[in-house]
């Protein structure tokens, strides 16, 4: 019976972990590949304060001399599907930094092969936690569907994407940070606050347990999350911005799938914990 | 929310309550486990190795990187 409830968690992250592999790869990624421009100096966004003198204004988008094809950001990598391959090659007739990516096709597809399979590992962690909540849930009474699930994915996003992003955004490469230990601890801390404050909201009868959630999802951010001294991120905040949102909308999409696709197996599989009258 | 379970495709009579709890908990315990293993391997964990694997998913999925 475990084995079972191990493999139906494990298939739902797996069909989570595709729908990331694609969305991200496709919509998310490129975003990050082309901050690594400004973030390894390929491309720069505003010129140096020395060089910039009293007409900064004018010289301050260097990068839509430098940056060829690149150089409308956020523009050029939204149509959907455009991918990093546009880059390379509305690029390769501008500028050094895209011939090295359209040298690198082998190592990007590498790359994007490494997110994929880091996504399905991700997603099927993500799925056997949640089914571990769907069996203790069960155990108070809770009943568990595809429907139900929806929601439990949703509440996941909540939990560890959305309320974890709004004290500590989506880094972009190359933007500046607090020590990355304190970041960890903070996020772990925030998540598992989150995760029991909208624990306690959904299940909890009466006042205590609502204010008790109600306090657990607002102390990460009461406490505050660790950030720099102050900003060194060398990207455009448009790009900044782009990444983000894009981040926190197809973590949306990988969640509700996780929870629908959880909630369904979980439904359909022979479960020994409270489904057996005694 | 609530729906009919699916009670009639269980086979539940080889069992006593006492031994569903147990192999209940156990499969909690296992998902929780592995679960969390497999997240702290993919966003969390400082070897090198996997850091560079999985630093575009820790970065979109919003794990703190670098």
């Amino acid at each position: 019976m475990t084995r079972h409830f191990l493999a139906s968690a494990l298939f739902a992250g797996l069909i989570a972990g595709v729908v990331a592999a694609v969305l991200q790869n496709a919509f998310v990624v490129p975003v990050l590949l082309e901050a690594e421009l400004y973030e390894g100096g390929e491309m720069v966004h505003f010129a140096p304060a020395e060089a910039a003198g009293g007409h900064s204004h004018a010289e301050g988008h260097e990068h839509t001399a430098a940056g060829g094809g690149i150089s409308s950001g956020a523009g050029d990598i939204a149509p959907p599907g455009a991918g990093h391959d546009d880059h390379a090659a509305s690029g390769s007739a501008a500028g050094d930094h895209e011939h090295e990516h359209a040298t690198g096709g082998t190592a990007l597809l590498a790359r994007f092969g490494l997110t994929a399979l880091a996504e399905l590992v991700t997603f099927a962690g993500f799925g056997l936690v949640m089914v571990a909540c769907f069996g203790i849930a069960e155990r108070f009474g809770a009943t568990v569907t595809a429907r139900s699930g929806l929601l439990w994915g949703l509440a996941g996003y909540v939990a560890v994407q959305l309320a974890p992003a709004a004290g500590l955004p989506p880094e972009l490469p190359g933007n500046g940070a607090a020590g990355l230990e304190v970041r960890q601890l903070w996020w772990v801390f925030a998540a598992l606050a989150s995760a029991t404050g909208i624990a306690c909201l959904a299940f909890g009868r009466g006042a205590l347990p609502a204010a008790a959630g109600v306090i657990l999802l607002a102390l990460p951010h009461v406490i505050g999350a660790p950030h720099p001294e102050g900003y060194t991120g060398v990207a455009p905040p448009e790009v900044a911005a782009l990444f983000a949102a894009r981040a926190l909308a197809t973590g949306a999409v990988c969640w509700a799938v996780l929870g629908l696709a959880a909630g369904y197996f979980w439904e359909r599989a022979p479960q020994p914990v409270a489904r057996v009258p005694a | 929310m609530s729906m009919t379970t699916t009670m009639t495709t269980a086979a539940p009579t080889a069992h006593t309550p006492s031994r569903r709890e147990t192999t209940g908990l156990a499969g909690i315990v296992s998902a929780l486990v592995i679960g969390a293993g497999l997240v702290f391997f993919a966003g969390f964990a400082h070897s090198q190795t996997l850091h560079d694997a999985a630093h575009d998913t820790r970065h979109v999925t919003g794990f703190p990187c670098h």
